[in-house]
């Protein structure tokens, strides 16, 4: 696989990638991931991509340092695991200070395209910590998982 | 289209600004920005202001359905910026006191002091990625 460049030529569908490598990628616990960001010297404010090649986790870093993974499922677009900001439910008030993970759930629909499976943010769950844990860890190692 | 359900204080506030728009282009931000926070989730963000095109460098991010990212400055790469949880909070954001610009002036304040200008609606990655809604 090497340094990354190469298998980030093409994204899943088959098309040349929008985004680039940072940094070659890591695996920890099994766990295959990639620090990269959006092409190009302006800042877009995109945020990591729909699709995943052959990582399973995309990191996203700014000048405060690592503060967002993006996990794929089948290379498409599963669960946003971001610490960078504090976050308020708006059903029940429940807050994620920031530093401390809250978990998004997508999914993709029919059409393609992708939606929340749920409003509301939520904690890590005890196999997503143990599966994604150690790689949040080794990326951030200042990150509360829970 | 599933329709989503908003906070009560931007329910309240889309209410409050019917019939009550400063002009045509405050019309159209409340009503594109209701529309995309009910019907346009978003992954990959939607870059409502780019700080490349107003003189104050000022950027809001919208994220999923109703989070912004309000920052300023060219590359500053996320050193000046706050996150907040919905519409209501990021127009209240004061931009002096965030250190943003030299004037005293909330986010709204400064949307109506260039008109709106500076907004774009077409810039929902999204949409530009899959060419549909999600």
């Amino acid at each position: 696989m090497g340094n990354g460049a190469d298998f980030f030529s093409r994204d899943e569908r088959g098309r040349r990638s929008e985004y680039e490598s940072l940094e070659p990628p890591r695996i920890v616990n099994g766990v295959k991931g990639h620090l990269i960001k959006k092409k190009g010297s302006s800042d877009t404010h995109t945020n990591l991509p729909f699709y995943s090649n052959t990582s399973d986790v995309y990191f996203r870093k700014n000048r405060n340092g690592v503060c967002q993974a993006r996990a794929y499922a089948g290379h498409k677009l599963y669960l946003d695991f971001d610490w960078s900001h504090t976050h308020t439910n708006k059903s029940d008030g429940r807050k994620f200070p920031r530093g401390t993970v809250h978990v998004q759930i997508w999914k993709q629909n029919k059409d393609g395209t992708f939606s929340r499976l749920s409003d509301e943010a939520r904690s890590m769950s005890n196999a997503e910590m143990k599966k994604y844990g150690p790689i949040l860890k080794d990326y951030c190692p200042s990150v509360k998982l829970r | 289209m599933n329709k989503h359900k908003l906070w009560d204080v931007d329910e309240k506030l889309f209410a409050s600004m019917v019939g009550n728009y400063q002009s045509v282009n405050e019309e159209n931000f409340f009503k594109n920005m209701r529309y995309k926070q009910e019907y346009e989730c978003t992954s990959l963000n939607d870059l409502i202001v780019s700080e490349y095109e107003n003189d104050d460098e000022i950027y809001i991010v919208r994220e999923y359905n109703e989070e912004y990212v309000v920052g300023q400055g060219i590359g500053t790469d996320g050193a000046k910026e706050e996150h907040v949880m919905n519409l209501s909070e990021a127009l209240a954001l004061n931009l002096y006191e965030l250190g943003f610009i030299d004037r005293s002036l909330t986010l709204w304040d400064w949307l109506r002091e260039c008109d709106y200008n500076v907004v774009n609606y077409e810039r929902n990655y999204d949409i530009i990625e899959n060419g549909k809604r999600s």
